[in-house]
């Protein structure tokens, strides 16, 4: 099983996954996109992540503390460009029911 | 009594021994298949496989006396496509290679049996062979002028042909007329094949013919290589979970157009790995029929459409985290830009389960 698989299945990664997906549908938040999409060390990542929840505001999904910590653990585990990858596959799943 | 060599089991062996032309050899062993088999009758039942050094033809039943007519009939096109790079001259002494191949097989149909059945016999290929035929660059593009000789200086000269045995030269036309995918372009061309691990003919045949129908991908040759090769692991995974072929590559070769002839462009193998392991799983094939729909048929799709495509392409030649991505990066673009659907987290699962990641 691959690394990014490892990443994907995870509950923070899913759960930033999803947010970044509502910020994008809902706010049109490309910024947050890009911003993630070209990090590559662990301090434009917290920036991206820092930058990307004050831009969520208080509607949509968003997640919680627990979500952060894991988060900014992954990125120091597996590297930043594997958690942002896998961040972005989520928002490219469509939301299921409820969501 | 002596066994023959060529005795295995009750089932004649014939091989095709390797030349290093990856494109010409394939074609051998296809041809040599569809010599014997016949296309009207399909008998004897010939299976190919992979050994290799070479490629093994089992035979269950007598090899035919004569040769089926039908394999000098068919497709009119595809004859004129293998023919391609040969020019018709008004004061030309020599036969159409056409006809020169329909005379070769039939007055020679045995004697082309008989020295493929030796396990020693090697194709003469070289600069002049005796009773040779040129080895187009149609049957393999390794063997276009530009691409074995350097041209340096000031001096123009064509270069020369590599010419190849009469016998070897019938069964390898015959191979390019009747399995080869021919995939045009308006500056390039396409030519793909499966490479036989171990295939059934005649359900080979079927898969071809399947195959035939379908629009491909032409906006480049890497999504002609990608699309095809992803239909050709969806006809596999549809005939179950012991199918009677099993391919482990796509042989391609691909010429650029020019005003002139075609030139030599490139080739390779293409390993069909990635696709099977998708093909594996129900979420797998699905996420592989989604991959399908993302190669669009018309030349005239630009824009981020276009770029999806051809980073699908990319990504599916070589599954690398960068190949991914940059596909999930223009992937996503083109669903805000474009409306392009999104994924069910499961398929989109399977493919990430398979990428190259460090």
């Amino acid at each position: 099983m691959s690394k990014l698989y490892e990443l994907f299945s995870n509950t923070a990664v899913e759960s930033f996954g999803k947010a970044l997906r509502t910020a994008l549908t809902k706010n049109e938040d490309y910024a947050s996109l890009i911003e993630l999409d070209y990090a590559e060390k662990e301090e434009d990542f917290a920036i991206a992540i820092k930058k990307f929840l004050r831009r969520l505001g208080k509607e949509g999904y968003k997640p919680n503390e627990r979500d952060l910590d894991e988060i900014m653990k992954l990125a120091q585990e597996y590297g930043v460009k594997l958690v942002c990858a896998a961040v972005i596959s989520h928002a490219l799943a469509y939301p299921h029911k409820g969501e | 009594m002596m066994k023959s060599i060529s005795d295995f089991n009750g089932k004649e062996r014939f091989y095709i021994n390797k030349t290093g032309l990856e494109l010409f050899d394939v074609i051998r062993a296809y041809g040599l298949g569809i010599t014997i088999s016949g296309i009207r009758y399909e008998e004897p039942e010939v299976t190919i496989k992979d050994a290799g050094y070479a490629y093994m033809l089992e035979i269950e039943g007598k090899p035919p006396k004569e040769p089926d007519e039908e394999l000098f009939a068919g497709d009119k096109i595809k004859w004129r496509q293998i023919f391609r790079t040969f020019k018709v001259r008004k004061d030309a002494k020599k036969k159409h290679p056409r006809e020169d191949l329909e005379e070769i097989i039939s007055q020679n149909f045995e004697k082309i049996l008989e020295i493929h059945k030796r396990s020693d016999f090697i194709p003469e290929i070289g600069k002049r062979v005796k009773e040779g035929r040129t080895l187009y660059q149609t049957l393999d593009v390794s063997a276009a002028k530009g691409f074995r000789e350097e041209k340096r200086g000031t001096t123009y000269h064509e270069g020369s042909q590599l010419q190849v045995d009469k016998y070897t030269w019938a069964i390898a036309v015959l191979g390019a007329v009747h399995f080869v995918s021919w995939r045009e372009s308006a500056d390039f061309m396409t030519i793909l094949i499966p490479n036989p691990l171990d295939v059934y003919l005649l359900e080979h045949r079927e898969i071809y013919n399947e195959l035939k129908k379908e629009g491909i991908c032409r906006i480049s040759a890497t999504t002609t290589l990608a699309h095809y090769s992803i239909k050709l692991a969806i006809q596999i995974a549809k005939r179950g979970k012991a199918p009677l072929v099993k391919y482990d590559s796509v042989i391609f070769n691909v010429m650029q157009k020019t005003g002139q002839q075609p030139k030599p462009c490139g080739g390779g193998k293409y390993r069909l790995d990635f696709l099977e392991k998708l093909t594996e799983s129900p979420q797998g094939l699905e996420a592989l029929e989604k991959l399908n729909r993302l190669f669009p048929l018309s030349r005239q799709v630009k824009g981020i459409r276009q770029d999806v495509a051809l980073a699908t392409a990319e990504f599916l030649i070589r599954p690398s985290f960068e190949n991914f991505r940059r596909w999930k990066s223009l992937y996503i673009r083109g669903h805000i830009n474009e409306n392009l659907p999104l994924w069910d987290k499961s398929l989109l699962g399977e493919i990430i389960k398979n990428v190259e990641a460090i």
